[in-house]
């Protein structure tokens, strides 16, 4: 009898405990966690014959605050070009975005600790980048700017298309730059606001 | 400590930590279908606007402006080639001249000129002796193939006409013996059926109507037709291109003619296509003296087999205009 209602008092206290449990640990999650679902990047080279300029505001990223880990992914098929046959050139022949649909990076920030406050921080981004499905590592220095509860996160670095495997027609060696300046700029919102 | 305690306990603890180990996972958040829909459209199915001779399933881009040049020469071999022609290269059977350009990323609408490739060999039987044409079009890209077949072909909806700016012949048994204006016109509608298979391997399939206003004896008015088109890309820039055209001609009009030793064949033509980005080059053989379809297809009278084919060249360029408009392009 009393082994029973002991039972029936420890099947509370747990149920209470786990309710507990999941609530703040849902809680601590999203507020931690920030996430952008209009995430702009665009690329840049500058060739003799023609300059290559694209962006996509389509891509989504989330940062953790707590551990500093940043997340990115980018539908390579919303990349826009001011030059229709050079987007479609761009998916069938350089990124082949039907076999890589998507540029993916994950990494760590560093450069700032916690609680932060509002002000601007130049912060570092150690991670890695997979473009045309092969992988490197990067570290790039950015700006987190943190301002009444939203982040905005900035970043410019080059990347180099033979890193990522992706091959220039010999017919068009002089004409496409090796290198290309990729730009990124997101606004973030604290997760359990979206 | 009672070990029925300690379990609590530890929940509790993994359920600290479980968000650690979330948050590590943040790919998780997203959703790859939303960001990327499998059905997507199939793109570049082929390179161009047009295989050799037929059209291809592409309409051009929004605001693109192609120039498109088109050239024939004369038999390579037989009879009318040879080193006295050098091999051809003497005489140009037709010559092409046209402007593309990308109302839509759907419709495109085109104007050009082609020479005409009148038949000079069977002047006593001139059922072909049309020249000075100038053409109209219109390509409506009605649906796209997608990436997950959801769509399994693409197809495109091609009309043209053409009007025959040249003197009225004075032999009332040419096709050129003009009555009325409207005598100097034909019209093509083609539905463009087009599946890319690999990244390499792309074939349509044309089936064609051709109305022609003014026939010569013996030749039919109205013309059904049916087209192949293939393309296969063998490295980056480069690819085989090629169509043919079965016109279904009666058998009357088949047996007049053949009466009078005039004997038609199915315009085969065979390509390399060399494509640079906004260029796009192809050298051709083909045994169609015509590069119109609405010549090509009821008037190709010359035989592969006997060194009927000649050799020819395609060339068009894509310029975009208006090109900051596209999108809402930002700084």
């Amino acid at each position: 009898m009393i082994c029973k209602i002991f039972r029936e008092k420890y099947k509370r206290l747990l149920l209470f405990l786990f309710g507990i449990a999941f609530i703040s640990s849902a809680y601590a999650q999203s507020n931690d966690i920030f996430i952008c679902k209009d995430a702009f990047i665009s690329f840049f080279s500058s060739a003799p014959v023609e300059n290559i300029a694209a962006q996509t505001n389509q891509a989504v990223s989330a940062i953790n605050m707590k551990t500093g880990d940043v997340y990115f992914k980018v539908p390579m098929r919303t990349f826009q070009f001011k030059r229709g046959l050079m987007q479609q050139h761009f998916n069938t022949e350089y990124l082949e975005t039907d076999k890589y649909p998507f540029a993916i990076f994950k990494g760590k920030l560093s450069g700032f600790t916690l609680p932060v406050n509002d002000g601007t921080y130049p912060v570092t981004v150690d991670g890695q980048l997979t473009i045309h499905g092969v992988t490197k590592e990067y570290a790039v220095p950015g700006t987190l700017e943190v301002k009444n509860g939203q982040i905005t996160a900035g970043t410019s670095f080059n990347i180099s298309l033979a890193d990522h495997h992706i091959k220039i027609p010999a017919i068009l060696n002089h004409n496409i730059a090796e290198v290309l300046a990729i730009k990124v700029k997101a606004a973030y919102s604290p997760m359990n606001k979206n | 400590m009672h070990p029925i305690k300690t379990i609590p306990l530890v929940m509790l603890l993994a359920a600290c930590a479980s968000p650690l180990f979330a948050q590590q996972n943040l790919s998780g958040l997203f959703s790859d279908s939303t960001l990327n829909p499998p059905n997507q459209p199939v793109l570049g199915t082929f390179s161009s606007p047009f295989i050799v001779n037929a059209q291809s399933n592409e309409t051009l881009h929004k605001h693109d402006l192609n120039f498109y040049i088109s050239h024939r020469f004369d038999d390579i071999a037989g009879k009318y080639g040879g080193v006295k022609t050098l091999f051809g290269l003497d005489n140009a059977t037709d010559v092409m001249i046209s402007f593309q350009y990308g109302i839509s990323n759907r419709l495109t609408v085109g104007i050009g000129r082609f020479k005409g490739a009148p038949e000079v060999r069977y002047l006593k039987v001139p059922f072909n002796t049309i020249s000075q044409l100038w053409y109209g079009e219109l390509k409506y890209r009605l649906l796209q193939q997608t990436e997950d077949n959801s769509m399994p072909l693409a197809v495109t909806l091609y009309g043209n006409a053409l009007a025959s700016s040249m003197a009225v012949n004075e032999n009332p048994s040419s096709d050129a013996h003009f009555n009325n204006f409207g005598d100097r016109w034909s019209f093509m509608a083609q539905a463009i059926i087009a599946r890319k298979f690999s990244n390499k391997i792309s074939f349509e399939v044309i089936p064609t109507y051709l109305r022609r206003n003014y026939v010569a004896f013996g030749d039919v008015n109205n013309m059904f037709a049916l087209g192949v088109g293939g393309r296969w890309q063998f490295n980056r820039t480069m690819a085989i291109v090629a169509d043919a055209f079965i016109p279904f001609r009666s058998q009357s009009s088949r047996n007049y003619f053949i009466s009078n030793g005039i004997v038609f064949y199915v315009p085969i033509s065979i390509g390399w296509e060399i494509v640079v980005d906004g260029h796009d080059f192809n050298i051709n053989f083909t045994n169609a003296n015509a590069i119109s379809a609405n010549q090509m297809i009821p008037y190709t009278t010359r035989n592969w087999g006997k060194g009927g084919f000649r050799w020819g060249f395609n060339l068009s360029r894509t310029f975009t205009l208006f090109e900051g408009t596209r999108h809402n392009w930002k700084k």
